[in-house]
């Protein structure tokens, strides 16, 4: 049942990526502004004259009908050719793959510290709902969500890279490099997986079922960790995969404060210059890696929750 | 393990998996970083320049690792750009014209490769050659270098080009060692030589002690590349960087004010400029009328552009480019005074009345303006200000904000009356921006929307024609009189300031004009 089920999902990813493929194609072709003038452009600080332009179009491939450009993208994106960028000459899925490495770290380790501080903040909160440390976490969820990314860098930075010299300012490459912009983005995932825990924990604390475990005379810590949180879990499983696709797809502004060489700022400046090939293969890329997440995040579901399974098997309702 | 347990402990398991294999993996394939705060040695002469975005992964400029547009002094060309904008010799002791389109190089005897090759000119050949065909828009071509002996060589541009030596100056022309590969490994002549290149990361060069010249005094340079001025200026407050570029001047004033820092700023090297849509279609046509350009001009009050706004960290100017780069004949440009009453005066006699609105209007038509500024070169604050200011003599002015590659399209279209940007000059060539943005022979294709006419066309042709350097600058002065005092197609807002911030114990750096040709070898430390 369950290959069954993951080939039915796969298999259903073939239509989303053939519309990903065409947005991604037509968005990047029908913004103004022309490729070839931005190439000759950079090279010389100049604009170009106008035969330059037209010749380095026709090299490229630029003046042929948008389907023949679309097909023939289509083609060899099916056989892993992403093309050729424009700007750095690199073929995409290679300079994709470069990237990805460095912006998968800064992901995984600002997820993580989200996750680490933002679920046991959460339960804590809402288990001692209306304390001083309740009232506490939530200034501070306040502030970790409308402090920018960029700011709080900024500030940390200036604590432990400036004041103290415990940390790098910026670079990459240790483990130490990798501490504050992890930092910076896990704050604001930390944020609203707090929110999102607390009142998920309050809703189940309210339920019948932990009446009943409490009436049975099980432990308050078993109660919470055991029964609440876990029921608790799948919402926060959800928001885990939609704010690490968000992270992957590139925390441009944290990459370019903490000069992370990931995949965001690369990706910027391909959209500034009209980079045709490796817009359309990010697109492409983290379109699928998106897709693929939500695959993940469902069979996720399923393995932290029997009654989704069972649901799949049309066996039960998934209710309680 | 109960099965509630069983299920957190699988989700842990997870997460844990996800998040510590990645940092595992960052950790073991670790590049060689400074590590943070790390006390420097006593007068190591070693410095740390804090850059801006590493731009050598672009195709475009591959070819010119260490070279441009971040010249580390690995590599030189024949000549090289004074600060006043005249070519000096470098590589080459002396040129001469010899007519028909032909100059002739004498090159410097006893200068070797840091790889141990002599310099001749079968090295420059190669060099030169190798330009001509990576470079899309060089000035040469593969046929136009010829070798007449071992120390000189000839070269004839395949279009008539007078101006060639003004502009062999900028580094892409740098001589490369026979045989060397420029993208991975640049080997030439400079007082620094290759060590070390880690995309979007740094650039290590060392103190090249076999030097035909001066040696550098510094025996390690490494420009690190931190794209944010923000945390440039971070990393200079901390101990990682030594030097940083590209100083915003919002933050001068605290860097100044920081104990052991100091700033500094070379002279003008860009002009920030106004360029008018003088020949644009219906809805952008409003500028075709001189009387209307000129009451732009006479509106802005410029000086207080660079003193205010700018506080100072500019200067003010009446030519295109640098006023160096005319030399003495720059007052030849005499420049739009400030007078608002006169742009009122102009602006009734030509018609444009308020009728007790803000903005004028003729035949019901307003007079409303669309500027588009350069995006990431043009302060905002600046537009605003233009804005502001025309508003006081009745002119609206919209602002428009693109990405680069909107922008251009913009421009090329004509869709747009007033477009600042900031134009470097980083040759010798005094007719360079003349012959390129309201010039239409060159084949720009916004230029048609910027052209004088066919007067201009001719002096601009005299001053590319010019077989002197100093008659070059004269009729490019008599140019640019015309395409600003009298057809008032650009308006020079201010000449920028190119600002660095510094250690204090850095010591000899000489902030050059034009940054692509900003050199190191006299910089030393003296902690």
């Amino acid at each position: 049942v369950a290959a069954h089920y993951i080939g039915w999902r796969v298999l259903s990813l073939l239509p989303v990526w053939l519309g990903i493929s065409l947005l991604a194609f037509s968005l990047a072709n029908l913004a103004p502004g022309d490729p070839a003038q931005m190439i000759l452009l950079r090279q010389t600080g100049e604009l170009p004259s106008e035969d330059a332009v037209q010749r380095l179009r026709e090299q490229l491939g630029l003046d042929d009908p948008f389907p023949v450009r679309y097909g023939r993208w289509l083609a060899d994106a099916a056989r892993g050719d992403l093309g050729t960028s424009f700007r750095t000459g690199e073929p995409v899925l290679g300079a994709l793959l470069e990237r990805f490495p460095a912006t998968l770290q800064l992901a995984v380790a600002g997820l993580l510290i989200g996750l680490l501080i933002g679920i046991p903040l959460g339960v804590i909160s809402a288990t001692r709902r209306d304390s001083a440390l309740d009232h506490a976490s939530r200034v501070g969820v306040l502030l970790g969500a409308s402090l920018p990314n960029f700011w709080l860098g900024y500030l940390l930075i200036l604590l432990f890279g400036v004041g103290l010299g415990w940390l790098p300012v910026a670079g990459w490459g240790t483990w130490q490099h990798l501490v504050l912009p992890a930092l910076t983005l896990g704050v604001g995932g930390a944020a609203s997986l707090t929110r999102l825990t607390r009142s998920m924990v309050l809703e189940e604390l309210g339920a019948d079922y932990v009446r009943t475990a409490r009436a049975k005379g099980l432990p308050e810590r078993v109660v919470v960790v055991r029964h609440a949180l876990r029921n608790a879990l799948n919402p926060i499983v959800t928001l885990t995969g939609m704010r690490f696709g968000g992270l992957l797809a590139g925390a441009v502004v944290v990459e370019t404060v903490f000069a992370w060489p990931g995949i965001g700022k690369f990706l910027v400046d391909s959209i500034y210059d009209r980079d045709y090939p490796t817009i359309q293969g990010f697109v492409l890329f983290t379109g699928t890696v998106f897709v693929l997440l939500n695959l993940l995040v469902d069979l996720g579901y399923a393995w932290l929750d029997p009654r989704v399974r069972l649901a799949g098997r049309g066996g039960a309702d998934g209710g309680r | 393990l109960p099965g509630n347990a069983a299920v957190l402990l699988r989700a842990l398991t997870l997460l844990a998996l996800a998040g510590v294999l990645p940092i595992v993996a960052a950790g073991c394939d670790a590049a060689e970083t400074l590590p943070a705060g790390a006390p420097e040695p006593a007068e190591r002469q070693e410095l740390v320049v804090a850059a801006g975005a590493d731009e050598f992964m672009l195709e475009a400029h591959r070819e010119r690792l260490g070279i441009h547009p971040l010249h580390a002094g690995i590599c030189e060309p024949l000549v090289r750009l004074t600060h006043d904008f005249r070519p000096e010799p470098l590589l080459a002791t002396r040129w001469e014209y010899l007519g028909d389109n032909t100059f002739r190089f004498t090159l410097r005897q006893g200068v070797r490769f840091h790889d141990g090759q002599p310099l001749n000119a079968a090295a420059v050949k190669h060099a030169l050659d190798r330009v001509a065909r990576t470079i899309r828009h060089s000035y040469l071509e593969e046929e136009s270098i010829r070798i007449v002996n071992d120390s000189t060589v000839d070269m004839r541009p395949a279009r008539p080009n007078l101006r060639l030596v003004e502009q062999l100056v900028h580094p892409i022309y740098s001589i490369h060692a026979p045989g060397s590969d420029p993208t991975t490994h640049p080997v030439c002549t400079g007082p620094f030589r290759f060590e070390q290149y880690v995309r979007d990361d740094r650039l290590t060069v060392v103190r090249n002690a076999e030097y035909w010249g001066e040696p550098a005094r510094l025996e390690r340079l490494t420009f690190r590349f931190i794209p944010d001025e923000n945390t440039r200026a971070l990393a200079l407050r901390s101990a990682e960087a030594d030097v940083i570029f590209d100083v915003n001047r919002s933050m001068v004033a605290s860097l100044e004010a920081a104990r052991g820092l100091r700033v500094e700023a070379a002279p003008p090297g860009a002009v920030m400029l106004m360029y008018l849509n003088i020949q644009g279609s219906a809805t952008h046509d409003l500028l075709s009328e001189r009387a209307v350009r000129r009451a732009v001009a006479l509106a802005l009050d410029r000086r207080a552009l660079v003193e205010r706004l700018l506080e100072g960290h500019a200067a003010l100017v009446h030519t295109v480019n640098p006023p160096e780069v005319l030399g003495e004949y720059a007052r030849l440009v005499e420049g739009i005074p400030h007078d608002p009453e006169e742009a009122r005066r102009i602006l009734e006699e030509a018609g444009w009345r308020l009728e007790g609105s803000n903005v004028r209007r003729r035949e019901g038509r307003s007079l409303s303006l669309t500027l588009i500024p350069q995006p990431g070169s043009i302060d905002p604050a600046v537009t605003q200000y233009v804005q502001a200011q025309l508003a006081q003599v009745g002119i609206q002015v919209r602002i428009e904000q693109f990405d680069p590659g909107a922008f251009t399209s913009r421009l090329n279209s004509g869709q747009f009356d007033l477009d600042i940007e900031l134009p470097n000059q980083n040759d010798a060539n005094p007719a360079f921006l003349l012959s390129l943005r309201w010039y239409p022979p060159a084949n720009v294709r916004s230029a048609v929307f910027m052209a004088p006419g066919p007067h201009y066309d001719a002096l601009v042709e005299r001053a590319l024609g010019a077989t002197d350097h100093e008659e070059a600058r004269q009729r490019a002065a008599e140019a640019m009189h015309l395409l600003l005092d009298r057809e008032v197609a650009a308006i020079p807002l201010a000449g920028i300031y190119r600002i660095y911030a510094l250690k204090e114990w850095v010591q000899g750096f000489d902030p050059h004009p034009s940054r692509a040709n900003q050199g190191w070898a006299s910089v030393w430390v003296a902690r």
